[in-house]
């Protein structure tokens, strides 16, 4: 058994790694409420952008050549994987990184180029002995669309190239404070196929369209920034997941804690009292002794 | 009633929503040139160019700097999803004009294509900032006469101010 003193600062050791904790919970509460905001802005044009491209998909003529759609055999694999770049977050870098690894695992024989985007993400492949061929590290509460737009160059570049025939993105989808779904969507090729024809007819839009200044310009332009916002929204869903998990982690974190402290006080007090029984006793049969 | 001449305009940019109000006319700088836009407005969806969008509402004009995009315009709604798009007292004025000189000189000892390029699209940007703070000196006057006369539905003015 430990020593009253040992005990002792156990007790104040936990309670500053508490106190810590405590801090580290309310900033991350702080930075979700400014990321959830972020993402109640950006949620509605994503859906817009989406809903743009889908009305497009109807209205094509499939002998025109649209940028972006062809389905080549697969010989490279691109895969971009948001992470974060800190730790103190829980499950959520590991669980992104797991479903990431898994679906690269999945596809073995076709040689994967790695985008972390992320520290921890980037370790992660790295440990695994994965081809990581670019790396940003960017603290994802401070994501501008910037960061977006220079990945989605990149990507589309690749593509362009023939370095991949294939550019899947893998994020975390923010359902709730406590539910984040990781989510593997295909940026590249856009999937030209009508399959979603009744979903866009409801819409009644699709057909009487007219495009400024053409299809094909409008077409063009579109593309590039329905890859833009795409990217943009999954790094923010991302950041709203992490804060999220860092939130929660910390409040069980400090519940954690809270508990320690009272087992230690509890095991500190029952020492102090038996120390004081044995005194007493001691005292007793000391002045038994004497008489 | 007047309602009826009037439209929903919704102007979003990735960081925020930045305007979402409703207005009788609006006209977008497309690639293609000037397009205005008035209530009841056939499903068009365009793309912009770097430039100066006006909201007429009334006898009102407000001016926007819009750095490209694409307007969906249907069911009475036009809705401008821009990359970037900025307010007039949004713009810092004074450090614009010194980023348009820097851009002017750099462009001169730009070696390739691709720095001309992005130079030029820096420059750009800087000119619609000046363009869109120096309201109401250049442009403006007539503006709420084309609205004042806009209550047959499905009017749509197009003009191609711009060219090219």
């Amino acid at each position: 058994m430990a020593s009253m003193k040992a005990i002792k600062k156990r007790i104040v050791s936990v309670n500053s790694t508490k106190k810590i904790m405590k801090a580290m919970n309310l900033v991350a509460a702080s930075k979700l409420q400014k990321a959830k905001a972020r993402l109640d802005d950006i949620r509605p044009m994503s859906a817009d952008i989406k809903k743009i491209i889908d009305s497009i998909k109807n209205s094509i003529d499939y002998e025109m050549e649209i940028p972006f759609t062809e389905e080549r055999e697969v010989k490279n694999i691109a895969y971009i994987v948001l992470s974060s770049d800190r730790g103190l977050c829980g499950s959520y870098n590991a669980t992104v990184s797991k479903e990431a690894y898994a679906f690269v695992e999945s596809n073995r024989d076709k040689p994967e180029k790695i985008i972390a985007v992320g520290a921890k993400g980037h370790d992660y492949f790295r440990r695994r002995g994965k081809n990581i061929v670019h790396r940003y590290d960017t603290a994802s509460e401070a994501t501008s669309y910037t960061d977006a737009m220079a990945l989605a160059t990149l990507v589309a570049d690749m593509y362009k190239t023939g370095q991949a025939d294939e550019v899947y993105l893998v994020y975390t989808h923010f359902e709730s404070v406590l539910a984040h779904i990781p989510n593997i969507v295909r940026l590249l090729p856009l999937k030209m196929s009508a399959d979603n024809i009744s979903e866009s007819d409801a819409s009644g839009t699709s057909a009487i369209m007219s495009y400024d200044p053409d299809i094909e310009t409008f077409i063009k332009h579109a593309i590039p920034m329905y890859l833009n916002i795409t990217i943009y929204s999954a790094m923010i869903e991302s950041s709203v997941c992490e804060q999220a998990s860092r939130m929660t982690s910390m409040d069980s974190a400090t519940r954690n804690a809270t508990e320690i402290i009272d087992e230690l006080t509890l095991d500190y007090n029952r020492k102090r009292q038996s120390m004081i029984t044995q005194e007493i006793t001691e005292i007793v049969s000391g002045a038994n002794a004497l008489q | 009633m007047a309602v009826a001449n009037k439209f929903r305009l919704r102007v979003t940019t990735p960081d925020n929503v930045k305007y979402d109000e409703d207005a009788q006319m609006v006209i977008l700088r497309c690639i293609s040139g000037d397009m205005g836009v008035m209530a009841h407005h056939e499903p068009t969806l365009a793309i912009l160019d770097y430039g100066v969008l006006r909201i007429i509402d009334g006898d009102e004009e407000r001016r926007m700097a819009v750095f490209g995009g694409i307007a969906q315009i249907g069911n009475n709604v036009v809705t401008i999803l821009a990359s970037d798009a900025q307010w007039p007292e949004d713009i810092d004025i004074a450090s614009v004009e010194a980023e348009r000189e820097r851009m002017s000189l750099r462009m001169k000892d730009d070696a390739d294509d691709l720095a001309i390029a992005r130079d030029q699209i820096l420059m750009r940007r800087t000119l619609v900032q000046i363009e869109v703070s120096s309201f109401p000196l250049i442009g403006g006057s007539g503006a709420h006469t084309i609205a004042a006369d806009g209550d047959k539905s499905g009017a749509a003015e197009q003009d191609e101010s711009k060219g090219g």
